[in-house]
């Protein structure tokens, strides 16, 4: 309870509040944006997984899933995703310049 | 000297060129409707004018000599090409018709229609990799007009950006061809599989390759694409935006099979097919998330285009002779019945809104849409007995074939999703409760015959190739088991 | 938001010299294979070899790059208003703007006199270059871009009102589907004797499509075939395409004329 008050935890319960804010309050939409959030962290598991598996690393993925439960019990990731994937052009092209970077890392020096 | 025609093939790509070239030049007249219905009848037989097998552009053929390559610009036409230019130009056919319930149809709309069509199905038939460039050009083009046609604000502003990256997109996808062509001397899709296969990789080939992964990522809406191909798709008139994802779609399914084809079979491909499946899941789960946030009912098929991409991405990536057959059968079968889901757009779109919120209560209005529209829904989500049933099981049969059930795991959470966001839509449009002042507007609604025959053929077709997959998945076997290597992920 | 926009923009410049890197790094270690290319340049279909890979050996794919303007020039003219389903949004933006007004640059005499001498003369360049595409450098793109500069030299310096040389929006579309269908039809006409599309006829009946004097053939056949008709429907094409851009680019009149109705 004390931690709530620092602000650390439990930033489920702004979850809704944050949602009325954008008009979406309602508890369908409500319901459809926490299934959005555990489909998020789901993948996320499944990637750590299926990662530390094509690197024979069981340590990736222990340290990797904890850190996603430490996610997932502090904060909301889905309002962040959702500024990052929204239809602004500067954001649009950053990620574009970051895939392209990131494309050559791993076609040319990984391989 | 005189010999007998006996393959029509490049009318299928130069039919309704010429035809496009009329349309835009009469785009006034008054006999614009009946000829676009007419185009509409014709554009179902045309896929049937090739024959299979091979077809050399202007006579030249393997070269004589000390060289064996083809030495002009050949097309490859085989069943499950044909089953795909078929299944493209039925849905064109189809959007055609019910654009002729448009009330302000006119030419130039029908002309860049049928020059995507076009295009496409060049796209999907190109042997050569520069040819497959300009046809890829055309289309993006072709795309970007289609959306500034409904002339909206955000719709010219959606064109613009899709044209604006399209340009940087473009550009980087020739000079990848341009590597590929002074690193291998040819541009001749199969002679260049066979001097790779020869041949150990240089830079050359290496950029070649990340630059055709970066123009397959705007060509098939994969991310970071994604926000701009759904930006795209809402803003468009619904009837328009599922021919553009019909487009986006092919374009995806026939550079994949570029890919896969030119490397599939390569010890270094095995870091592009783990970058491929990546973006796949991204486009999935991405599309998912971002449609489960939506209010609007055209920006939520929007995304959920962009989820169902990435499943088709996926099945080609695992490039098993399964996953191939499930990725191509995916992507004919989301065509069908995400055209079906934007078609209903466009109908219910025409009694209120498209905002869910402002929706409501339509059902007794339109009860056999509405039924037909729930089929297209339960398909995408993968209920039997429909077509997305079919496909979903064969990429989930694909991926765990391969020995990645985490892929697997990935994609039946995204269907849950799928599930969540088609069924709330489906309530906020079709069930709540709506008050006296709405009843009395819907009265008004009157909606287009056209569109909903277009509507209801879609629907057979979806329960069709969900009772009889094989009619699809037959014809694509033999081509998928000629590109697909078999592999499994071994730890 | 600072401190963000700063981090994104050293992730952003350290992903472009990755990138950068390896397009140079590509690039710089090239080893050209000669590939198809020793057969380009070692057959002789016509003297001029560029003509020959763009309008023989490769004839389907300037068929596409002629699309691709064609397509253009359609889009261009769909963004000043013509043939949308909607025209809201322009009428809106041009809801208070009664009359439209040529711009007038306010060029000095000098360079009105010069333009109209120097843009006939561009003219007559580019037709030679279009009909001498088959042997000499060049061909119909080039041709059909120099008319269009002319053409667009004319109408700066005078303003489209007034300009000397005035080809009317209804003509240049007329002219662009006729090059563009011409170019069609000629490539059905080779599907027709020969079962191949795009086929370089070279005889119809026994007779020569394009007889062309004996001095012209060097060491080669003499026989061109179609190969100057498809310079000229390209040029035709690409001539009015780009006078089209820029007959929409410069008067406002197009966007009042399409919103009007």
């Amino acid at each position: 309870m004390i931690i709530s008050k620092v602000g650390i935890f439990m930033k489920y319960d702004e979850f809704k509040r944050e949602m009325e804010k954008e008009g979406t309050g309602d508890s369908m939409s409500v319901g459809a944006g926490l299934t959005g959030e555990i489909i998020l962290y789901g993948s996320l598991v499944m990637v750590m997984f299926l990662l530390s598996r094509v690197f024979s690393e069981v340590l990736l993925a222990i340290v990797g899933i904890s850190i996603i439960g430490i996610g997932i019990s502090t904060m909301p990731l889905i309002f962040k995703f959702k500024e990052e994937n929204s239809n602004q052009m500067n954001i649009q092209l950053f990620w574009i310049s970051i895939f392209v970077g990131v494309l050559s890392v791993a076609l040319y020096l990984a391989k | 000297m005189v010999k007998k025609m006996d393959n029509f093939l490049p009318l299928i790509v130069v039919f309704p060129l010429i035809m496009s070239i009329i349309f835009s030049y009469i785009y006034k007249s008054k006999i614009v409707r009946i000829l676009t219905f007419l185009m509409a009848l014709i554009l179902v037989v045309l896929p049937f004018f090739g024959t299979y097998g091979t077809y050399f552009f202007g006579d030249h053929a393997i070269a004589l000599g000390s060289t064996s390559l083809t030495s002009g610009i050949a097309y490859v036409l085989n069943p499950a090409k044909n089953v795909m230019v078929f299944t493209l130009m039925l849905i064109g056919s189809l959007i055609l018709i019910s654009a002729t319930g448009e009330k302000k149809l006119n030419g130039i709309f029908t002309s860049l229609m049928l020059m995507g069509l076009a295009s496409v199905s060049a796209i999907i038939m190109a042997e050569d990799i520069f040819n497959l460039y300009v046809f890829y050009e055309i289309a993006t083009i072709t795309q970007a007009g289609l959306v500034i046609a409904s002339g909206t604000e955000n719709a010219y502003k959606a064109a613009f950006r899709y044209l604006l990256i399209g340009t940087m997109a473009g550009s980087l996808l020739l000079l990848g061809i341009a590597l590929l062509l002074s690193a291998t001397g040819t541009l001749n899709i199969e002679d260049m599989r066979n001097f790779l296969a020869n041949n150990s990789a240089t830079p050359a080939i290496y950029g070649g390759l990340l630059m055709l992964i970066i123009g397959l990522g705007y060509g098939g809406g994969l991310p970071p694409f994604h926000t701009i191909k759904a930006d795209m798709y809402s803003r468009a008139r619904p009837f328009v935006a599922s021919m553009l994802q019909t487009y986006s779609k092919f374009v995806l399914i026939a550079l994949m099979i570029v890919i896969l084809k030119l490397f599939g079979g390569l010890p270094y491909f095995n870091i592009t097919r783990g970058v491929l499946i990546a973006l796949s899941i991204g486009g999935m789960v991405f599309g998912t998330v971002m449609a489960l946030l939506q209010n609007d009912y055209k920006k939520l098929l929007a995304y959920h285009t962009i989820s169902q991409g990435g499943y088709v991405a996926a099945g080609l990536a695992i490039g098993t002779p399964l996953g191939i057959v499930a990725g191509i059968f995916h992507g004919i079968n989301h065509a069908i019945y995400k055209s079906a889901l934007f078609l209903g757009a466009h109908i219910v779109s025409k009694a209120k809104s498209s905002n869910m919120a402002k929706l409501g209560g339509l059902l007794p209005f339109m009860p056999f849409v509405a039924f037909m529209i729930l089929c297209a829904k339960l398909a995408t989500i993968g209920i039997p007995p429909l077509n997305g049933f079919q496909s979903k099981l064969l990429l989930i049969d694909a991926a765990m074939k391969a020995n990645i059930p985490e892929l697997a795991i990935i994609m039946i959470l995204v269907s849950i999703g799928t599930f969540v966001y088609m069924m709330k839509a489906f309530y906020l449009i079709f069930l709540k409760p709506c008050s006296e002042e709405q009843i009395e507007e819907y009265k008004n609604i009157k909606i287009s015959k056209y569109s909903v025959f277009s509507l209801a053929i879609l629907t057979v077709l979806c329960i069709l190739l969900g009772i009889y997959p094989d009619i699809v998945v037959d014809r694509i076997y033999p081509f998928a088991k000629d590109i697909g290597i078999n592999w499994a992920l071994n730890k | 938001m600072g401190v963000l926009s700063s981090n994104r923009e050293i992730a952003v410049s350290l992903s472009f010299i990755l990138f950068g890197s390896v397009i140079f790094y590509s690039i710089y270690s090239i080893d050209v294979v000669e590939g198809i290319n020793a057969l380009y340049t070692s057959t002789y279909i016509i003297p001029n070899y560029v003509t020959a890979v763009l309008f023989d050996w490769r004839g389907f794919d300037t068929l596409g790059e002629c699309f691709i303007l064609i397509n253009s020039v359609l889009v261009a003219g769909m963004v000043f208003g013509k043939g949308l389903f909607n025209r809201g949004f322009l009428k809106e933006l041009y809801r208070d703007k009664k009359t439209c007004e040529d711009m007038d640059l306010g060029f000095t005499p000098i360079i009105k006199v010069l333009a109209i001498p120097m843009s006939i003369v561009l003219m007559l360049l580019g037709i030679v270059v279009i009909l001498g595409g088959h042997i000499t450098p060049g061909g119909g793109f080039q041709g059909g871009s120099l008319i269009a500069a002319a053409y667009v030299l004319a109408i700066i310096s005078f303003g489209i009102r007034k300009c000397p040389i005035n080809f009317s929006h209804k003509f240049l579309e007329t002219l662009e589907s006729f090059g563009a269908l011409t170019f069609l039809i000629l490539g059905l006409l080779g599907m027709a004797i020969s079962g191949y599309y795009l086929f370089n006829v070279g005889e119809i009946y026994g007779m020569n499509p394009f007889p062309s004097p004996l001095s012209i053939a060097q060491n080669g056949s003499l026989n061109v075939g179609i190969i100057p008709y498809l310079n000229m429907a390209v040029g035709l094409k690409v001539l009015a395409g780009l006078s089209t851009i820029t007959t929409l680019l410069i008067s406002e009149r197009i966007i009042f004329k399409n919103i009007k109705d």
